[in-house]
């Protein structure tokens, strides 16, 4: 839905409907930079495109994209298509951090032990596309201090 | 333990660090390269330093305690990082 007037500017409101799992709680977001789509020769629009992380307590985390268009006089709001980046897992999410590269976006994602990192390029026609690389770090335990493990990246 | 803060910040090499600090103040350290090859970086000895120090401070040998962590940040040049934490003791 999108509603616009001159004293208050645009204003963008909508339903994200993530695929059911039974465990629907969202436990964190992250909205990434705004970052220009590459647009063909003949557009005439300005498209502005922003990526909203968000992860479930099922340990999955889903990607959305919301583009802003502005042509002459008119701009508009939309959010244009989202997949699930990664499927529910045991461990839960513990953080979602967004970070602009001169290429593209760096979504970091921490869980306990584990830093995925979901590589996004702006030059490619699908900002939700990605490379995903994860890595295990030190599990520190305050039980059984610290565990030395086999790093896997 | 559960990481309550990522720090992304580039280094001199082109590369970006991304430091997670955990809820008992142990850190890690990797490495994104420019061809996007993650590697796990041995911490360097200045923070495992400072973040040791705090712990002491705030956890006295015998006793147990955490930090909840509210927010970091880093400077654009990575030369000032700022932690706003909370020391819980149990």
């Amino acid at each position: 839905m999108n509603r616009y007037s001159q004293a208050q500017g645009l204003e963008f409101e909508v339903d994200w409907k993530l695929p059911d799992s039974g465990a629907g709680i969202i436990t964190h977001v992250a909205w990434s930079p705004w970052f220009d789509l590459p647009k063909p020769n003949s557009s005439k629009s300005a498209n502005r495109t922003s990526i909203l992380a968000a992860s479930r307590m099922d340990g999955s985390v889903h990607l959305g994209l919301i583009a802003h268009s502005s042509t002459a006089g008119a701009q508009k709001i939309q959010f244009s298509a989202m997949r699930e980046l990664l499927p529910p897992q045991r461990i839960s999410i513990a953080k979602l951090v967004w970070i602009r590269r001169k290429d593209g976006l760096i979504l970091a994602i921490a869980r306990n032990g584990m830093l995925t990192l979901s590589i996004h390029s702006s030059r490619g026609p699908e900002p939700l596309a990605s490379q995903l690389i994860t890595c295990r770090h030190n599990n520190f335990s305050p039980v059984a201090g610290s565990v030395p493990i086999q790093d896997i990246c | 333990m559960l990481t309550l803060a990522v720090i992304i910040a580039p280094s001199t090499h082109g590369n970006l660090n991304i430091l997670l600090v955990s809820q008992l103040l142990p850190i890690s350290l990797f490495s994104l390269s420019a061809n996007n090859e993650l590697n796990h970086m041995p911490s360097p000895p200045e923070m495992e330093i400072f973040f040791s120090n705090k712990h002491e401070q705030y956890i006295p040998k015998g006793t147990k305690g955490i930090f909840r962590i509210f927010g970091a940040n880093v400077s654009q040049n990575a030369a000032v990082l700022n932690l706003y934490f909370e020391y819980l003791p149990s």
